[in-house]
């Protein structure tokens, strides 16, 4: 009785539509509390239009001491970089408009979600898209201390500028203009991608150049590769939530959104040769409370364990959860852990290249079978080590 | 809490509430109700809680909400399993019959049977959650499961 009971009540789930119902009731509670003016003006309305568009601002902050050129060579620029996500909420999508902070990536991945395709043209051609072109969802702000300028460029499409107060202005491909904060940017589709015969514009694949001039006149880039993807929402260590790119067969990786991956990002190889596999059973974040602080590569019993990336061995050791572990350190803070070999192949104090066998998988420690469980840290802290590999690399994985 | 944090404790522990609800309340609309009160709740706390504290608040809330509503109720019908729309298509005559038991137990019986069973707490921790002693919730269970072979005509092995 005791399995036919739980498989009866696992067939119950929670009906469609109820946790959007809650959410609303949750937006409306608090926009009550807020007060009756502050909701009739600056959050209730915004909270209609997000409702329709479901649609997620970003913003992109460039961070004072980090955005200085860098005169200490050792600086990993854009490492501790952070992103204000202006989040939007959807009746459709999982995106709550809270106007919280959320903090991307270390890796300096941001997440421009919307609900919508990123290709656009001869789709409706009402007399407001024939005139002034489509404003997309897809929006981000620069922020910043001491930022005098910014230039912007992408590389399809164009860009449009919406203030604090008034309508979009469409601002063509690129520009450069006076610094404010309160301005926020998005993706703009032209006009003319929407006549007959006009040339589609898909931002996927897109290439996004944000440069910032600072008041002492020196300057710093950034360029972004935009990416189509299905997101994740995952919870980090500090307990923020964050969007990530998920993986193909990760049926909670359902937000589908762009992606804005910072391309002087650090990028690792993958780390198993013959498995292109993640474990979606427990990938990376806080599960029932608790930190899960890498992702599973389940692989055969001898497989060979890659270096992710150049580096140095630091630590070689066994213990009863991580079984036979090795950690290679990347500098500048970056580090990775491989766990559960069956033995490593390496020892303390040697250099490994990228691709370089370093162990074999294996099923030591606190593990049910042969798999790696890889992390990644930045300054001791984990990371989603998905947020490491490009594009090419997580198409090419899968969660099972 | 902020209303990620509260999309995420509904999508960890939804399920878990919304079946707790609909096995006391014994009616979708009720079990709506209740699922939405108790997490518009936890919306209203401030506190930090991890995932196990969170899930421990939720089901003692629920049966909380429950309780309230049911001091309107006096007698209530079982609710039929093929009302509950997900659960229906199965169309198992024993998961019918093995429902109908469980429904058709008094409250107390039911929360221990449920909460054991369906969402595999201890007496331990059923006995926490219900801030009564260990070896009464062991008697509920016990109870429960003799009435329940009563009820499926002693051919289910009650374990």
């Amino acid at each position: 009785m005791e399995n036919n009971y739980r498989k009866l009540m696992e067939e119950i789930v929670v009906p469609e539509g109820l946790e959007d119902r809650v959410l609303y009731a949750a937006r409306r509670q608090k926009a009550e509390q807020v007060g009756p003016k502050h909701l009739a003006r600056s959050h209730w309305k915004p909270v209609l239009r997000g409702a329709v568009c479901a649609a997620c601002a970003l913003a992109l902050v460039l961070g004072t001491v980090h955005l200085r050129p860098a005169e200490k060579s050792g600086d990993q620029p854009g490492s501790t970089s952070v992103v204000a996500l202006d989040y939007a909420f959807g009746l459709t999508a999982y995106a709550a408009d809270t106007g919280e902070t959320v903090t991307p990536n270390a890796n300096g991945g941001l997440v421009l979600a919307a609900s919508k395709g990123t290709e656009f043209a001869h789709t409706v051609l009402d007399q407001e898209t024939a005139e002034h072109g489509k404003f997309t969802n897809y929006r981000f702000r620069v922020n910043g201390d001491g930022i005098r300028m910014v230039k912007l460029s992408i590389d399809r499409g164009g860009l449009y500028r919406r203030g604090a107060e008034g309508a979009p202005e469409p601002l063509g491909s690129s520009v450069t203009e006076p610094y404010d904060p309160a301005v926020s940017y998005g993706l703009w589709v032209p006009p003319e991608a929407f006549r007959p015969g006009g040339e589609k514009v898909n931002f996927d694949g897109a290439e996004l150049q944000v440069t910032a001039v600072f008041n002492d006149g020196t300057e710093r880039t950034e360029r972004y590769l935009l990416t189509e993807e299905k997101l994740r929402a995952f919870q980090s260590e500090d307990g923020t939530m964050t969007l990530a790119p998920g993986l193909a067969g990760d049926e909670q990786a359902d937000i589908p959104g762009l992606y804005a991956a910072r391309m002087e990002s650090r990028w690792l190889q993958w780390p198993v040769q013959d498995s292109r596999t993640v474990w979606k059973g427990n990938p990376y974040g806080i599960i029932n409370g608790k930190l899960h602080s890498g992702i599973d590569i389940p692989a055969d019993q001898g497989a060979v364990i890659l270096a992710a990336a150049d580096g140095t061995v630091t630590e070689v050791g066994f213990d009863r959860e991580r079984g036979n572990y090795l950690v290679l350190d990347h500098g500048d803070g970056l580090t990775t852990m491989y766990a559960h070999c069956r033995n490593v192949d390496v020892k303390e104090g040697d250099a490994v290249k990228a691709g370089e066998m370093v162990a074999a998988v294996g099923s030591t420690g606190m593990s049910t079978g042969p798999h790696l469980h890889f992390e990644v840290r930045q300054d001791g802290e984990a990371q989603n080590p998905v947020t490491y590999f490009d594009s090419a690399i997580r198409d090419s994985l899968k969660a099972e | 809490m902020t209303e990620q944090a509260l999309c995420n404790a509904m999508r960890l522990h939804g399920d878990t509430v919304y079946r707790l609800a609909l096995c006391r309340m014994q009616n979708t609309a009720d079990a709506e109700d209740v699922y939405q009160d108790v997490f518009l709740r936890l919306f209203q706390q401030a506190a930090d809680w991890d995932g196990e504290h969170t899930k421990a608040w939720l089901i003692r809330a629920t049966l909380n909400r429950c309780a309230d509503l049911h001091r309107f109720r006096l007698r209530r019908p079982v609710l039929a399993l093929e009302d509950i729309p997900d659960a229906a298509q199965s169309g198992d005559p024993r998961g019918v019959e093995l429902w109908d038991a469980v429904a058709r137990l008094p409250e107390k019986l039911r929360t221990a049977v449920h909460l054991h069973y369906a969402e595999g707490y201890s007496t331990e921790e059923i006995a926490a959650l219900l801030g009564v002693p260990a070896t009464t919730v062991r008697t509920r269970l016990h109870r429960a499961r003799h009435q329940l072979k009563d009820l499926l005509g002693g051919n289910e092995n009650g374990e």
